[in-house]
C-alpha cells in the first residue's frame, strides 16, 4: 500500500538479537505529517522498532525505506530523522542553549541563523529564561522540553519520541501533551511516538500501532481501535472490558451467536473465525451496559449489584451474574442507577453492536 | 550512641587519611624539608639554603637526563593514550565484553622484571630482531641502537604501562552513557565526531587523570632506563635514586625530586590549558545564584 505521501515504509521487517527474535514481520506505512503511536506492553519491541528507524540497529530481514530511499547501511547521522530519547540523553557538558544548538552547529549553519533558530525554539518550549542553565540544574519537565527542542530545531522530516513523558507527573504530562499537539500543528513534522500509556496514545495519535511480542497486532485510528479491537489482546490492552465465557451456537435465524452459562445470549462482531461449539469470550466495555432497554440495547441478563466504586465524574459498579461471574458497569455521575443490594436482581441491557466475540484459547 | 554525620564521616575516612598522612604527606614534607638541608662529606645538617637547587639546576647532566625523562615520559604517555583511547572505546561501547577486559588485566600479572628482560631479549645485539634481520641479510652487523637507547626505554615503558592506562581510560568511559553517543550521532555527528564532541569532554577529568598518571609513572620509572637506557637513555629517576642509594646526598636528591614534582605540575597545567583551548575540557561556569 505504498502511497505517494508515505514517508516511512516498513515491509516485513524482522530483528534478531543473537538468537532472540525481538521483532518479526512488521509492516507499517507512516504518512507525512501523521502522528503514529507505537503502543504495547513492556518488552514488546517498541524501542527496538524506533532504533531500527533511527539507524542505531540494522534490520535483520525485510525492507525499511525513508522518503523512498532504502536505509540499509545508512548510519543514523545520515537519516532525515531526529529522536527524543527515553531518558533524554541531554549533554551534561553543555548548557541548554548549546544543547539545542548542537545539531545546527554540526551542520555548520551561519552563526546568525543558529542564533535565531535556537532562540525561536527556546521560545516555543518556553525555556528562554533558562538558556544558560546546565542540564543538572533543570527539573524533569524542563529536561523533557530541552530534549524536544534539541530534536525539533533541526526540522527533521520525522521526529521519533521514546516514552518522552514517562518520567513526568500527571499534571506536566497533560500540559506537555497539549504542547506537543501544538508543536505538531505548527511544524507539520511527522511524529512517531512510543508509549505504553494508552491515554497518551489516544489523545495524541492519528493512528495507533498496537504491538505484542514483537508483532503488529492492529493498526487503526484510536476511535476505531477502541470500538472494534480485532483481537482479545487489543480489547484487553486498550481500555477496560468485561469478558464472559461463552459457547458458540447457531441462532434461530441461521446467524452465529453465543450463549453464556446463565443462558444469556450474546451476538456481535467476530473479528476472528469461530465455529459452532467453540468456547469463546464475549467482550463488552463497562460503559456499554445500561439499566434500561432501548431499541439498540435489546439484549439483557439479570445481575445483582454488589459494590460501587466512585471516582468523581463516574462510578464503577461491580455486578454479579446468577452463576457468580463478576463484571463492571460504568455510569456517569447523575445517571439514575439501582442501589447496591446483594439481594435485588436487576436487568442489564446492551447492544449487540457493542459486543465482540473472540476465540477463548489464544490471546 | 549515635555519631553525628560529620563525626561518622571522619571515622569512616580515618584509615585512608592516616595511611595518606603516614606514607604520602609526611614523606613528601620530609623531602621538601631535606631539600633545603646541607650535605657535606656524608654529613647531613639541618639548614635553610638553596644550594641544592642551584647545584641541581646548574648541572648539565641533570638537564640532560631530565630532558630525557620528560621526552620519554611524554612520548610514552601520548602513545599509551593514543592506543588506550580506541581500545577503551571498543571495550566499553562496542564489544561490552568483560572477558576482554580481564585478558588485559591478565597481561598485567606477569612480573615487571620479566617483561623488561623480555624486551632485552628482543632488542639486544644477539636478540630476536637483530638475529632475524641479519639472517635475512638485511643488515651486516647488529643494530646496537635498538637496545640501550631512548627508543628501547620508550617501547618497554609503553608495554609496561599500557594496561594500566587502558584501565584508567575505561574507568573514565564507564561514566558515559551510551545514549549520549546515540544522541550525538542522531544529531548528525559521525562516530569519530561523537567521540570528540561528547565522549571526550564528558570523560575529560578521568582522561586527564589517566594521562597524568601514566606520565608520572613512565617519567619516574628508573628501573627500565637502568636496564635498557644505556648512557643516552638515562632519566632523572635514576639520577635521584643514585643520590639516595649510592652518593648518600639526600638533600640534593630531595631538591631534584621537588624540581621533578614542579615539572609535573607544570605539565598538568599545560595539559588543562591545552584541553580548554581545544574545547576538549568543558569550561564550567560557576553556578550563578538565581
Ligand atoms: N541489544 C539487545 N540485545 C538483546 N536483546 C535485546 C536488546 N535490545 C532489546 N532486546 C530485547 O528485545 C525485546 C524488545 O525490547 P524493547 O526495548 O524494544 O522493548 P520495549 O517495547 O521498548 O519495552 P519498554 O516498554 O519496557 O521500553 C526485549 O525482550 C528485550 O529484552
Ligand atoms: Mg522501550
Amino acid at each position: 500500500m505504498t502511497t505517494a505521501d508515505s514517508i516511512i515504509s516498513i515491509a516485513n521487517v524482522g530483528k534478531k538479537f543473537g538468537t532472540y527474535q525481538a521483532l518479526h514481520g512488521i509492516d507499517l506505512e507512516v504518512r507525512k505529517g501523521e502522528i503514529v503511536t507505537l503502543l504495547g506492553p513492556s518488552g514488546c519491541g517498541k524501542t527496538t522498532l524506533m532504533r531500527l528507524i533511527a539507524g542505531f540497529e540494522d534490520v535483520t530481514s525485510g525492507n525499511l525505506r525513508i522518503g523512498g530511499k532504502d536505509m540499509v547501511g545508512v548510519p543514523p547521522e545520515k537519516r532525515p530523522i531526529n529522536m527524543v530519547f527515553q531518558r533524554y540523553a541531554l549533554f551534561p557538558h553543555l548548557d541548554v542553549y548549546e544543547n539545542v544548538a548542537y545539531g545546527l552547529r554540526v551542520r555548520r549553519l551561519p552563526a546568525a541563523e543558529i542564533e535565531s533558530k535556537v532562540r525561536r525554539m527556546l521560545d516555543i518550549v518556553q525555556l528562554s529564561q533558562l538558556s544558560q542553565r546546565y542540564i543538572n540544574e533543570l527539573s524533569g519537565g524542563q529536561c523533557q522540553r530541552v530534549a524536544l527542542a534539541r530534536a525539533l530545531v533541526n526540522e527533521p522530516q520525522v521526529l521519533l519520541m521514546d516514552e518522552p513523558l514517562a518520567a513526568l507527573d500527571l499534571k506536566i504530562r497533560q500540559t506537555m501533551l497539549e504542547e506537543m499537539k501544538r508543536i505538531h500543528a505548527a511544524t507539520g513534522t511527522t511524529f512517531i511516538y512510543v508509549t505504553h500509556d494508552q491515554d497518551e496514545a489516544m489523545i495524541l495519535s492519528d493512528r495507533i500501532v498496537l504491538l505484542n511480542k514483537g508483532e503488529v497486532v492492529q493498526i487503526d485510528e484510536p476511535h476505531q481501535m477502541y470500538a472494534e479491537p480485532k483481537s482479545l489482546f487489543a480489547a484487553k490492552f486498550l481500555g477496560e472490558t468485561n469478558l464472559f465465557p461463552v459457547r458458540m451456537v447457531a441462532m434461530a435465524d441461521g446467524s452465529s451467536g453465543s450463549v453464556h452459562a446463565t443462558g444469556a445470549v450474546f451476538t456481535g462482531k467476530q473479528p476472528q473465525p469461530l465455529k459452532e461449539g467453540d468456547s469463546a469470550l464475549a467482550s463488552i466495555r463497562p460503559e456499554a451496559l445500561y439499566f434500561a432497554a432501548s431499541e439498540r440495547h435489546r439484549q439483557s441478563f439479570k445481575a445483582r449489584i454488589t459494590d460501587e466504586l466512585f471516582i468523581g465524574s463516574r462510578s464503577f459498579l461491580t455486578a454479579q451474574l446468577t452463576n457468580g461471574d463478576r463484571f463492571r458497569i460504568q455510569i456517569q455521575r447523575g445517571t439514575a442507577c439501582p442501589p447496591v443490594s446483594p439481594e435485588a436482581q436487576v436487568d442489564v441491557f446492551w447492544s449487540p453492536e457493542d459486543v465482540s466475540i473472540y476465540p477463548a484459547a489464544l490471546t | 550512641m549515635k555519631l553525628s554525620a560529620r563525626w561518622s564521616g571522619w571515622t569512616l575516612a580515618s584509615p585512608t587519611i592516616l595511611f595518606m598522612l603516614a606514607f604520602f604527606v609526611f614523606p613528601s614534607l620530609f623531602l621538601l624539608v631535606y631539600s633545603f638541608w646541607k650535605a657535606s662529606s656524608f654529613q647531613i645538617t639541618p639548614a635553610f639554603q638553596f644550594d641544592n637547587y642551584v647545584r641541581a639546576l646548574t648541572d648539565e647532566l641533570f638537564w640532560r637526563v631530565t630532558f630525557n625523562a620528560v621526552i620519554i615520559g611524554l612520548m610514552s604517555a601520548v602513545v599509551c593514550m593514543a592506543m588506550a583511547l580506541p581500545v577503551g572505546y571498543y571495550l566499553v561501547f562496542v564489544s561490552r565484553s568483560r572477558l576482554l577486559e580481564q585478558i588485559i588485566l591478565v597481561t598485567w600479572f606477569s612480573s615487571y622484571l620479566v617483561r623488561i628482560f623480555a624486551w632485552r631479549t628482543l632488542l639486544g645485539n644477539d636478540g630476536v630482531i637483530n638475529t632475524v634481520l641479519q639472517s635475512l641479510g638485511l643488515i651486516d652487523a647488529p643494530i646496537e641502537a635498538l637496545l640501550y637507547s631512548r627508543f628501547a626505554v620508550g617501547v618497554t615503558l609503553i608495554h609496561l604501562y599500557l594496561p594500566y592506562c587502558i584501565i584508567l581510560v575505561m574507568t573514565a568511559f564507564h561514566e558515559i552513557r551510551q545514549d549520549l553517543i546515540d544522541a550525538s550521532r542522531d544529531l548528525g555527528r559521525s562516530q569519530v565526531g561523537a567521540f570528540f564532541s561528547v565522549v571526550v569532554p564528558n570523560a575529560s577529568a578521568g582522561l586527564v587523570g589517566a594521562f597524568m598518571l601514566t606520565l608520572i609513572m613512565t617519567m619516574g620509572d628508573f628501573v627500565t632506563p637502568q636496564m635498557l637506557g644505556g648512557t643516552t637513555g638515562q632519566t632523572t629517576g635514576l639520577l635521584i635514586a643514585d643520590q639516595f642509594r649510592r652518593t648518600g646526598n639526600w638533600p640534593l636528591g630531595s631538591a631534584q625530586a621537588v624540581i621533578m614534582f614542579l615539572l609535573v605540575v607544570l605539565i598538568f597545567v599545560a595539559v588543562i590549558v591545552a584541553g580548554r583551548t581545544l574545547g576538549f575540557i568543558p569550561k564550567r561556569r560557576k553556578q550563578r545564584a538565581v
